[in-house]
């Protein structure tokens, strides 16, 4: 009931021109791309209430108007005896259209002609290219949140703060980024070198933040949760400095802006997403080696593992938390830079990216590194083949419940060993 | 423990309470009743959050109107001080600001810029009875709302504008469209008024997908709608257009291959958030809204007022907004709203047409019935407070990224 009164009302409301009433529009026949003009085509408007009709041809441009007397409900009908040879309506589709006119008003109407016979047109690609297109998207964006959440797993293992304003991070990074790149008025340096600057400033915040405000916290407060609210705090202050600063707009980096697709076996991959997933990738594997051939590393993990043990050895326990909270950070900025590459830089970008960082990192077993990589890329993965089957208005909340759903099931993670106990 | 300072929770909350004190009184001079001769209006516009960009151009007109207003002698020999609000975008936040102009006293509020927004706060707006009008709230949901008579609005809802879009889709001789609409109360309105006009003038709607404006990347709904091939695109949304334009292009269904229909006005440096390197990008982008020009030179007079605005966008529909409200308590000589709300239908719809206050206020000092027709033309509101008439301008981008007027469209409601 609601909806016929709405439709009604939808249809009643239809616009009007400043003429007497008609039923007008325009006879095209489309194959492929283009579309030329039918001429010579009789439609007739017939009125519900006094059955009145009127008749109107359609022109060299293919445009019919037909004068009706006054406002009311109509039939359209298209002669279709009066098509040319071979020239027809899609299969399935009535001659005859039923509309509301309003006063004064010319209603424009939509037969939409194609050549007899000629079977639909091919409909988009086939699933599995889909599939694969899928695949390769949901890997791109599963990368760049896995560049984030591996900084955030890592100063959770060491510290076990998990830190809200670690979104900000990621913003301030591609802000940064972006001023010394690409804005009007600013340096315009090759967007390399402003993502290197950018990644050594937000670090060595992140260093300040973790030495000079987390650590001094963390002595004197008697529970995480103040250190958890606090960072929070900090997270919201961080953004809304960042919207008075940099605007509520979103701006793309010049050199990334609107770029010719890489096309193969039906695949679509701009270049910039190519681009992201190799830096990405180098960056992670880089980490990788970092975490379990280098001094530094083992120490970040031997800490990691157990803070007292790592002390009793002879780690400075200090010096590796100040590192890590570089680390972290400018990971987070790194993370950053790529998602303003394969997006656009924004205020908020960091923070409506957290969600999923936080998921990436739960889901790959908090305060290991390298299933926060794997959790990050499953997780991108998820929500994109999602879309193959349900709609894709609900992704995010798929991925969130199998999010979920794998946590019921491994509750310390997909990549991570069972929690020992004592 | 850490005993070397002692805290002292006593000091810590004066000093807390101290701070936020000096920072209140700093901001908020006048709290409090409004002294005689004076008549506050609120205002409660999106001066930050997702429609940010428009709350510059809202307020604007709203201080143009008031400057107008009590240039023309005032409300009833009173003059208008507003007091302003921002309501972010937010349920909350926008709750929080209603309460504050309402406790300093103010007789009407101007606002809000989002349906969703409007909706969430209209059951207080009735049970404080004050008025509130909104120049660019579109949701259809505002019309069915009972908000006895303390809610209108000079923007048109999404069914008089909706099916706009349908009609331009159509007069390119496009037969099958896609929808992409921002997933809130206007983006869902708007689509679905457009996709149904469609569809009853014997088109084909091949699909029409709502997005979460939160999300980062619109690749897969963008992409969705690609592998559909329509032949023209809708786009409802905010600044987060830049964003699905540049993908569209990307995946092959940009201006230059499809149509692409979009609402309100691009503001003439939007092409920057989809290339900031081509200005043609966007060359042939159609949209629709009220025309700026129309009546006095509106425009010019709302960018002398505050230059450098980046959009004019909803500026007409909120400059009328306190135009007829004050027309309204001027008709019922009061500024109690319960007792001109009834008056504000009235306003627009009587027998002597005028275009300005001063006109208008002349006019009914003769005993006659007004019809306002301002800046965003007639609006002629029904009882919900709905315009059912619109005078609609379609644009087109040209080479240059800027948005050109094609030709005027007349909406009506029955």
């Amino acid at each position: 009931m609601a909806r016929t009164l709405l439709a009604l009302v939808l249809l009643a409301a239809s616009v009007m021109a400043v003429q007497a009433a008609s039923i007008g529009g325009k006879l095209r026949l489309r194959s492929g791309e283009t579309s030329k003009p039918v001429a010579g085509v009789t439609l007739t408007a017939r009125s519900e209430s006094s059955g009145q009709s009127a008749q109107a041809v359609s022109g060299e441009d293919g445009s019919f108007d037909i004068p009706v007397p006054a406002a009311g409900r109509y039939q359209v009908t298209l002669d279709s005896k009066t098509l040319p040879r071979g020239v027809d309506l899609p299969a399935g589709r009535s001659t005859t259209l039923t509309v509301d006119v309003g006063e004064g008003q010319r209603k424009l109407v939509i037969f939409p002609l194609a050549q007899a016979g000629a079977g639909e047109q091919q409909t988009g690609p086939s699933a599995w290219v889909r599939f694969l297109q899928l695949i390769v998207d949901g890997t791109v964006s599963g990368l760049v949140i896995a560049m984030a959440a591996v900084g955030l797993s890592l100063i959770y293992g060491i510290s076990r703060i998990i830190n809200f304003a670690h979104g900000e991070f990621m913003t301030l990074g591609a802000i940064l980024a972006y001023a010394l790149s690409s804005m009007e008025g600013g340096p315009q340096l090759p967007l390399v070198l402003a993502a290197a600057v950018s990644l050594i400033v937000v670090g060595a915040l992140g260093g300040a933040f973790g030495i000079g405000l987390v650590r001094p916290l963390e002595t004197r407060a008697k529970d995480h949760f103040a250190i958890l609210v606090f960072t929070i705090g900090l997270s919201f202050a961080m953004r809304f400095v960042l919207l008075a600063v940099f605007g509520p707009n979103s701006y793309p980096f010049r050199e990334y802006a609107l770029q010719e697709p890489i096309r193969f076996w039906g695949l679509i991959l701009v270049p910039r997403d190519l681009t992201v997933a190799i830096i990405s990738v180098l960056i992670l594997v880089a980490l990788g080696v970092f975490l379990l051939f280098t001094r530094t590393g083992r120490a970040m993990r031997a800490v990691a593992a157990n803070p007292s043990l790592a002390e009793a050895t002879g780690i400075d326990v200090n010096r590796i938390k100040r590192s890590v909270w570089i680390l972290g950070a400018g990971l987070a900025a790194a993370g950053g830079v790529l998602m303003a590459v394969s997006q656009q830089v924004r205020w908020d970008m960091g923070y409506q990216m957290l969600m999923f960082v936080f998921a990436a990192v739960i889901l790959g077993g908090i305060g290991t590194a390298f299933g926060t990589i794997a959790g990050g890329v499953v997780l991108g993965i998820c929500m994109e083949l999602s879309t193959l089957v349900f709609p894709v208005e609900i992704k995010t909340a798929l991925a969130m419940l199998a999010m979920s759903a794998a946590l019921l099931v491994r509750p310390q993670g997909l990549f991570n060993r069972a929690q020992r106990v004592g | 423990m850490h005993n070397s300072t002692r805290f002292q929770p006593r000091a810590a909350v004066t000093a807390a309470l101290g701070l936020c004190l000096a920072l209140g009184t700093g901001l908020s001079t006048a709290v409090g009743q409004a002294s005689a001769g004076e008549l506050k209006i609120g205002t409660l516009l999106p001066m930050t959050g997702p429609a940010a960009q428009f709350g510059p151009s809202m307020l604007t007109a709203v201080e143009l109107a008031a400057k107008d207003i009590n240039d023309a002698g005032g409300i009833l020999d009173s003059k208008i001080t507003l007091v302003n609000a921002d309501e972010a975008g937010d349920a909350n936040i926008a709750s929080q600001a209603l309460d504050r102009l309402l406790s300093q006293g103010a007789r009407a509020i101007m606002g809000t810029g989002s349906t969703s927004v409007t909706l969430s706060l209209l059951d207080k707006v009735v049970r404080a009875r004050v008025s509130m009008c909104s120049g660019a709230n579109t949701g259809p949901q505002l019309s069915a709302y009972p908000n006895q008579g303390y809610f209108a609005r000079t923007s048109y809802s999404a069914v008089l504008l909706g099916p706009v879009f349908a009609q331009m889709a159509i007069e390119d001789g496009h037969s099958k469209i896609a929808i992409l609409g921002r997933g809130d109360a206007f983006g869902k309105g708007m689509s679905e008024a457009a996709a149904e006009a469609f569809k009853a003038a014997g088109g084909e709607v091949l699909a029409t997908v709502i997005y979460d404006p939160a999300q980062t990347s619109f690749d897969s709904e963008v992409q969705r709608i690609a592998s559909l091939k329509p032949d023209g695109v809708i786009v409802i949304g905010y600044d987060e257009r830049g964003k699905i334009l540049r993908s569209m292009i990307e995946r092959g269904i940009g201006p230059r291959n499809v149509g692409i229909y979009t609402t309100g006005v691009l503001s003439p440096e939007f092409w920057k958030s989809v290339n900031p390197n081509d200005a043609t990008v966007l060359d042939g982008v159609k949209q629709a809204a009220s025309p700026l020009t129309k009546g006095n030179d509106f425009a010019q007079r709302i960018l002398a007022q505050k230059p450098g605005l980046g959009t004019t966008q909803f500026a007409p529909e909120q400059y009328d907004c306190l135009v007829i409200t004050a027309l309204a308590m001027t008709a019922s000589k009061s500024t109690d709203p319960t007792v001109y709300k009834d008056h504000i239908p009235l306003v627009t719809k009587g027998d002597v047409e005028c275009t300005n206050y001063r006109d208008c206020v002349s006019a009914l000092g003769t005993g006659k019935t007004i019809a306002y027709v301002g800046p965003t033309g007639p609006t002629r509101l029904n009882a919900s407070g709905d315009p059912t008439t619109a005078l609609l301008e379609t644009y087109a981008v040209d080479a240059k990224g800027v948005s050109q007027p094609v030709h005027q469209i007349q909406a009506k409601m029955p």
